[in-house]
């Protein structure tokens, strides 16, 4: 395919051929010392498109054969060390801002029903400024202006998980994300040592109610289990003693830490055979000290680049690394993209891409511009909700992704980018369900009004707050789980008799009425000077494919398209010249390929 | 197994037709029992049981026992819940030491009829509080969780239900599925809602899609994937028939979960071969202020699961169907600082449906004689599990479970 006519989209590869060309041999000066070091040393990696493509698939989102083509220009090592390379500058960053205490206390002498109103309309906001953050983050990703960071940082994302659904606070929500991916590519100590005092992991884990006496034990277990030993690796003690360590450590109403002295159990504790009067950053200390530390954190990082579990003699070799590299993933990340066995047969092609992947993956392949938004819903439907993992374990990954519901799915979402579906049409004849959210808010306020009584305590107004509060997330997260489960739309935004099942429709609201593919494929082909069918039907797998066809399926989509252009009566070698018919039907060749299994691969 | 890849191709293409056919005013779908009739009869189960079913609901994040079958009786109750307590006279009292949570009325009222049975103290050897490990625990049916390499419907399904079965064989209502149905032979269909589980593509593409799914032996992520495709493809037209054929007096509530259980139904009563279903209600990790989130839980159950065995009893398709509800873990005994409680041990479990003798089983854990501050279990899930497998689906359970368990007598003969 020719480059021309492309979007800024390549502006990524420009940069790699530009840095790339200052010179054979040294690193780029930006890097420091760490690409010289001797741990990043291993033998040769074959470099050639399958494996080049590979790396892309893993360290970033994807390549366009144009892409490619550049990239084997240059050796691997510097097309890592590129990958790895700060960048001079990320864009402008998110401003998020921070609703106002003070808006709180203005609604004190209101009545009932007006409070309740500029409850929910702050609550509103509060969701937007979430998902424009979640879209401004897709937006990073598919803009590749710096892919393996925003490739670490969905690790980060699945690793020290938050629920913006449960935290309900966007401000807070966003300054994690926003350490998490500055801090990507740096060192998981300093991960490890901010998120014991990130304000919104400490109320995701109900670390705020973690007190001297009255421990609560959700952030001390979940920081050994998940967030650096792993199961097994500490005991039932040490989670009370941790919890204990954990006494005071909060969040203030200004989304700031805050140590809270007179909250904190400053008493002696026993940790994983240590002892004194430790605080959460002692406790951090003690952890990071751990054997078990290393090889976990290292376990993962592999697991979710390599798709399968390292066994342990390489687990062990990578966890050494990271222990000695004073916990940096640079140097770790550099010898796991430049070892053979990254590129080993049971690992290349193997991996089922999470939602994110194929939707980002597929956005650029198509050079298609959807919505942010849309991207972001569709990927939620598909079983990657960002900023709302299932559970604080983030998500389970690989062949889990695919269940007989998503892979269609998969290729519906395809279809709408392609503008090869017609909903309405699909949908005709299936009746809708109605009075979603009024019944909801009925139901609740009832169970909540009798449950009102025992629970009203000393903080008066601000129970009543968050218990209303509370009543919209329940709400809001029902009708979430309704989107998800396709159900109808609330009566607000019900368009009459329209049968689309819900999830499908909010899809397409977020595709937008004006939105059209902007894309000619039938005149990128003819660019790369396909002619006949077979020649066609390459040019688009090899673009739309992270992995090699296998033969039996191209010989499968060759018969399709042989008998598509058989059908319109064209002969075969004047396909591209039959324009509107032919890009009707490479549209909806590309749509299948999307469809398949083999898509789904990367 | 090509073979019979042929043959479920051939019968889904007339299923597809016949599906079709309805669309435009047909009277029905196939007669049910064509699978039944295709199913070999060698394959270790008795066909007797061959319409069984097993409906899983897992109350997923540790659903607080102690709110749910509460021990008014006992002083220790009192003594350690405060800002979690169940009120003694608002419950359903099922005797002078317990009651049901004021919102499972409806349940009490099913379990006074007979339908539901509680089996207290339920628990394993070495209990982990982790959710995840202990939901392993759980799914594997067996204290190595995941090493077990299997979820345990799975292993039931390779050992006993291999030859024959349709895609439909287990079904989950719902995004993630559970990996106790972890099965490399007989993956899970999964979907949220019917409406929407197909692909939306047509014409030549569509016939070219359902070719796109023939795989060889599954020993390939792709041809695992290649195997999925062709279980969507198959039972996504026989699942929307079926849930738009489905015609019901009972009014389901409008919520997910209550949504789910009307989809089983009528899947039940569509006769899809499916011997195992499975759904999940989550939210029950009530780590902060317990008492309204745990109060309006209790009520999606009991509108839910009221409406699910109201609607199937009385009815063939009740006869044929055994529900089992549980969660990983109870929760401690004590609270916690912050009006709620934490991981905890051993909980109730609950079987209900028709084929059930309603009323209490095992063994209520002592309230003072804790295994570190939690309840200490009395009986073994796989107890449960063992009944089912054994005396609902006539498996014998050692050879799903390993080990011999004693059962519980709480299904009719």
């Amino acid at each position: 395919m020719s480059t021309e006519g492309r979007s800024e989209r390549l502006r990524w590869a420009r940069v790699l051929v530009a840095a790339v060309a200052m010179g054979a041999g040294a690193a780029p000066a930006a890097l420091g010392g760490w690409a010289d070091d001797p741990v990043t040393q291993t033998g040769a990696v074959a470099w050639n498109a399958s494996n080049a493509e590979h790396l892309f698939n893993r360290a970033a989102f994807g390549v366009t054969p144009e892409e490619l083509d550049d990239i084997l220009e240059h050796t691997p090592e510097h097309v890592v060390d590129e990958l790895l390379s700060p960048r001079e500058s990320a864009g402008e960053p998110f401003f998020a801002e921070r609703g106002d205490a003070s808006q709180y206390r203005q609604m004190r002498g209101l009545p009932e029903e007006e409070r309740r109103r500029f409850r929910a309309q702050l609550r509103a906001a509060d969701r937007r400024q979430m998902d424009d953050y979640a879209s401004f983050w897709v937006d990073q990703m598919v803009d590749y202006e710096d892919p393996l960071r925003d490739r670490i940082t969905l690790f980060w994302h699945g690793f020290f998980t938050t629920s913006s659904r449960d935290v309900r606070r966007s401000f807070e929500v966003i300054q994690q994300h926003q350490f998490l991916r500055a801090n990507a590519l740096g060192s998981y100590a300093d991960l490890l040592r901010g998120i014991v005092r990130d304000p919104a992991m400490l109320y995701y884990l109900d670390n705020n109610a973690n007190r001297k006496g009255k421990p609560n034990e959700n952030l001390a277990r979940e920081l050994m289990e998940l967030f650096s030993l792993g199961e097994g690796n500490y005991s039932e003690a040490d989670v009370k003693e941790v919890a204990r360590a954990l006494t005071g450590y909060s969040a203030n109403r200004d989304g700031e830490f805050e140590f809270n002295r007179r909250q904190h159990d400053g008493g002696i504790k026993r940790v994983l055979g240590e002892r004194g009067r430790f605080d959460g950053d002692d406790v951090v200390e003690v952890l990071l000290e751990q054997e078990a530390c290393a090889e976990w954190v290292a376990g993962r990082l592999i697991e979710f680049l390599e798709g399968v579990q390292p066994e342990s003699a390489r687990l062990r070799e990578y966890a050494g690394i990271l222990r000695n590299e004073d916990y940096q993933l640079r140097p770790f990340l550099r010898r796991l993209f430049l070892d053979p066995e990254f590129y080993r047969e049971e690992v290349v092609g193997t991996r089922v891409q999470s939602p994110v992947d194929y939707l980002v993956g597929m956005t650029r392949r198509l050079d298609v511009h959807p919505p942010a938004r849309y991207l972001l819903l569709a990927a939620g439907n598909l079983g990657e909700r960002l900023f709302q993992p299932p559970n604080v374990k983030g998500w389970e990954g690989g062949e889990s992704w695919i269940t007989t519901s998503s892979l269609l799915q998969r290729g519906n979402v395809a279809g709408l980018v392609l503008g090869t579906i017609d909903l309405q049409a699909a949908f005709e004849g299936n009746p809708g369900l109605g009075e979603r959210r009024r019944e909801l808010r009925r139901r609740l306020s009832d169970a909540r009004r009798s449950g009102a009584e025992s629970d009203a305590g000393p903080q008066g107004d601000d129970m009543d707050m968050d218990m209303d509060l509370d009543m919209d997330m329940e709400i809001d997260s029902e009708m979430d789980m309704d989107m998800e489960m396709g159900a109808e739309a609330p009566p607000t935004s019900d368009s009459g008799g329209d049968a689309v099942p819900r999830a499908l429709r909010a899809l397409r609201s977020a595709v937008g009425s004006g939105y059209r593919p902007r894309l000619n494929l039938t005149w990128r082909v003819k660019a790369t000077g396909a002619t006949d069918d077979g020649e066609i039907l390459d040019e688009l797998l090899s673009s739309l494919l992270a992995i090699e066809a296998p033969a039996e399926t191209r010989a499968l989509l060759l018969d399709h398209l042989k008998a598509e252009r058989a059908g319109i009566g064209i002969r075969e070698g004047e396909l591209l010249e039959a324009t509107a018919a032919c890009e009707a039907i490479l549209r909806r060749l590309a749509h299948l390929i999307l469809s398949l299994p083999e898509a789904q691969l990367g | 197994m090509n073979e019979n890849t042929n043959e479920m191709t051939n019968l889904d293409r007339r299923r597809f037709v016949a599906g079709g056919l309805s669309l435009l005013g047909g009277a029905s779908l196939l007669p049910g029992h064509a699978f039944a009739r295709l199913r070999p009869a060698s394959s270790g189960a008795s066909d007797e049981g061959a319409d069984k079913t097993l409906v899983l609901i897992q109350l997923s994040g540790g659903n607080d026992g102690l709110s749910t079958v509460v021990p008014y009786g006992d002083d220790a109750y009192g003594a350690n819940r405060r800002r979690t307590l169940v009120p003694t006279a608002e419950l359903h009292k099922l005797d002078g030491y317990r009651g049901l949570h004021p919102n499972l009325a409806k349940l009490a009222r099913i379990h006074d009829e007979g339908g539901l049975a509680i089996v207290e103290g339920i628990g394993y050897p070495g209990p982990v509080r982790s959710h995840f490990k202990s939901l392993d625990v759980w799914h594997a049916a067996s204290l190595k969780g995941r090493a077990a390499r299997e979820g345990w419907v799975g292993k039931v399904c390779r050992t006993a239900w291999s030859e024959g079965a349709p895609p439909e064989l287990v079904v989950h209502v719902g995004g993630k599925v559970p990996y106790s149905l972890h099965s490399i032979e007989h993956p899970a269909v999964a979907f949220e809602i019917p409406e929407s589980y197909r692909w939306l593509g047509e014409g030549t593409e569509a016939e070219t899609f359902r070719r796109g799914r023939d795989a060889g032996e599954k020993t390939s992520v792709l041809d695992r994937l290649r195997g999925v495709l062709r279980d969507a493809q198959e039972s996504s037209t026989r699942v929307r028939a079926a849930a738009r054929a489905y015609r019901t007096d009972i009014e389901y509530p409008q919520t997910p979960f209550g949504r789910g259980l009307r989809v089983i139904a009528g899947l039940i009563e569509a006769r899809e071969g499916t011997r195992v279903f499975s759904i999940d209600l989550g939210g029950f990790d009530t780590h902060n202020n317990q008492k309204a989130s745990h109060d309006g839980l209790m009520t999606t159950v009991d509108d839910a699961l009221n409406a699910f065995l109201r609607d199937l009893r009385g009815r063939e398709a009740g006869d044929r169907t055994l529900v089992m509800m549980f969660s990983e873990f109870g929760r401690r005994v004590a609270e916690n600082g912050s009006g709620g409680t934490d991981h905890g041990k051993a909980a109730p479990m609950f079987l209900a449906g028709t084929p059930v003798q309603g009323g209490l089983y095992g063994k209520h854990p002592s309230m003072t004689d804790l295994d570190g501050g939690d309840l200490a279990y009395t009986t073994d899930f796989r107890s449960v599990y063992a009944t089912a497998i054994e005396d609902w689906f006539g498996i014998p359970h050692r050879e799903i479970l390993g080990e011999t368990f004693e059962r519980i007598p709480c299904l009719r003969t």
